[in-house]
């Protein structure tokens, strides 16, 4: 994962006292750290107070951080180490299955592996995925591909403006027009 | 939030707004609304990209409650403001270790005019010196002074030492002879010393 320079310029304004800026860190990543922490215990509310728990570890450590990698590889480590950190103070295997600790880290997104998620969590995630995915196939077909080839295929916009051979210009409207509509649907799923 | 400024941080979402950045994230931290918006739209990516949680939850509140609490921080400077300036100390380092080993030489030098004086090597803490021993060339006078050279020193400052040792030794000698000679009733410098030459000593 390539260098954000969002998440830079989020990090130093941390770093020179900004705390504000630490919310937009955290609701950036917040659903992949869960997710992460996910794979090592069973009950998804441990799962949101270890994630909780590694924000804050990450806060208090970031004069430390000098951006020699990544910020979310940075937050990765420490969110897997809390949740190393919690199991050995439970003293208990994360899952069921014979899955080693340092396994787990290596499993993406395989939600078969937790047994307490409750069919109404479940449930909220599954109709967010729908209507996100619902939106996206509603959408024109330039807005459709350009949104495709950002989130899924991760091209920047001058790569998707080669690809679709339209301005760079052009691809930021497409994308943001296609944000807009997925939002729209969204939105009444959703309180922050 | 406007329609441009909601392009704005669309494109802030992926990384792809170089100039304006810095603008578009003051105005997200200060609008509520905005923020909300900046966390759906990593959602949709998230969602996307298979990312999403089980539950799909919101700690920011919680750490944004306890991070309150947290003192300020106040990051020291970069390291690589530091190698910068570093760089530029070098010399200045340069000449501070050059003007050390000069105090040191100089200090040594008076520490032994001072054992000129009294005939006795001081005591307190002083760098490493070797002894040894001059014998005048009257067989009665022999005195051992501490000759001030440094042990294991650079070669070019030992040198730079052995010259003044010379200096200090001969000084001395003439001293000591005069001394004598006064003791014995014998005044003024001797008429037939025109020349003092030394040789230097083989280490054994």
């Amino acid at each position: 994962m390539g260098e954000s320079v969002t998440d830079k310029q989020l990090v130093e304004r941390v770093q020179n006292g900004d705390k504000k800026a630490f919310d937009l860190l955290v609701l950036k990543y917040q659903q992949r750290i869960i997710n992460l922490v996910s794979r090592f215990v069973y009950n998804p509310s441990d799962a949101e107070d270890i994630a909780q728990e590694a924000f804050i570890k990450a806060y208090r450590a970031l004069p430390n951080f000098r951006g020699e990698s990544a910020f979310y590889t940075w937050m990765y480590r420490i969110a897997v180490n809390t949740a190393k950190n919690y199991l050995a103070v439970k003293s208990r295997r994360p899952l069921e299955s014979a899955h080693d600790i340092d396994d787990v880290e290596q499993i993406e997104g395989d939600h078969t592996l937790r047994h307490e998620e409750t069919p109404e969590h479940l449930l909220l995630r599954d109709e967010i995925q729908e209507t996100i995915l619902n939106s996206i196939e509603a959408l024109p077909e330039d807005l459709n591909l350009a949104i495709t080839l950002r989130e899924v295929e991760g091209l920047s916009y001058e790569d998707i403006a080669v690809a679709m051979d339209c301005p760079i210009g052009t691809v930021r409207s497409r994308i943001f027009r296609a944000r807009e509509a997925i939002d729209k649907e969204l939105k009444p799923l959703i309180e922050y | 939030m406007n329609e441009q400024k909601r392009e704005q941080l669309s494109a802030l979402v992926d990384d792809e707004l170089t100039q304006e950045a810095s603008s578009v994230i003051e105005s997200l931290l200060e609008d509520d609304e905005a923020k909300e918006t900046w966390a759906r739209y990593h959602l949709i990516g998230d969602s996307l990209r298979g990312h999403l949680p089980g539950q799909i939850g919101n700690i920011s509140a919680n750490v944004s409650q306890a991070i309150a609490s947290e003192p300020t921080i106040l990051a020291p400077a970069k390291k690589s403001a530091n190698r910068k300036s570093s760089n530029l100390m070098k010399p200045v380092m340069g000449f501070a270790i050059a003007a050390s080993v000069a105090a040191v030489a100089i200090f040594n030098v008076q520490q032994a005019n001072q054992i000129s004086e009294t005939g006795q090597i001081p005591e307190t803490g002083q760098p490493v010196i070797a002894q040894s021993s001059i014998a005048t060339d009257q067989p009665s006078f022999t005195t051992s002074i501490a000759t001030p050279q440094l042990v294991n020193q650079e070669t070019g400052q030992a040198q730079i030492y052995q010259a003044v040792n010379i200096d200090y030794r001969m000084n001395r000698y003439l001293v000591n002879y005069n001394e004598y000679r006064a003791n014995k009733g014998v005044s003024g410098m001797p008429p037939h010393v025109r020349m003092v030459a030394n040789e230097p000593q083989s280490n054994k």
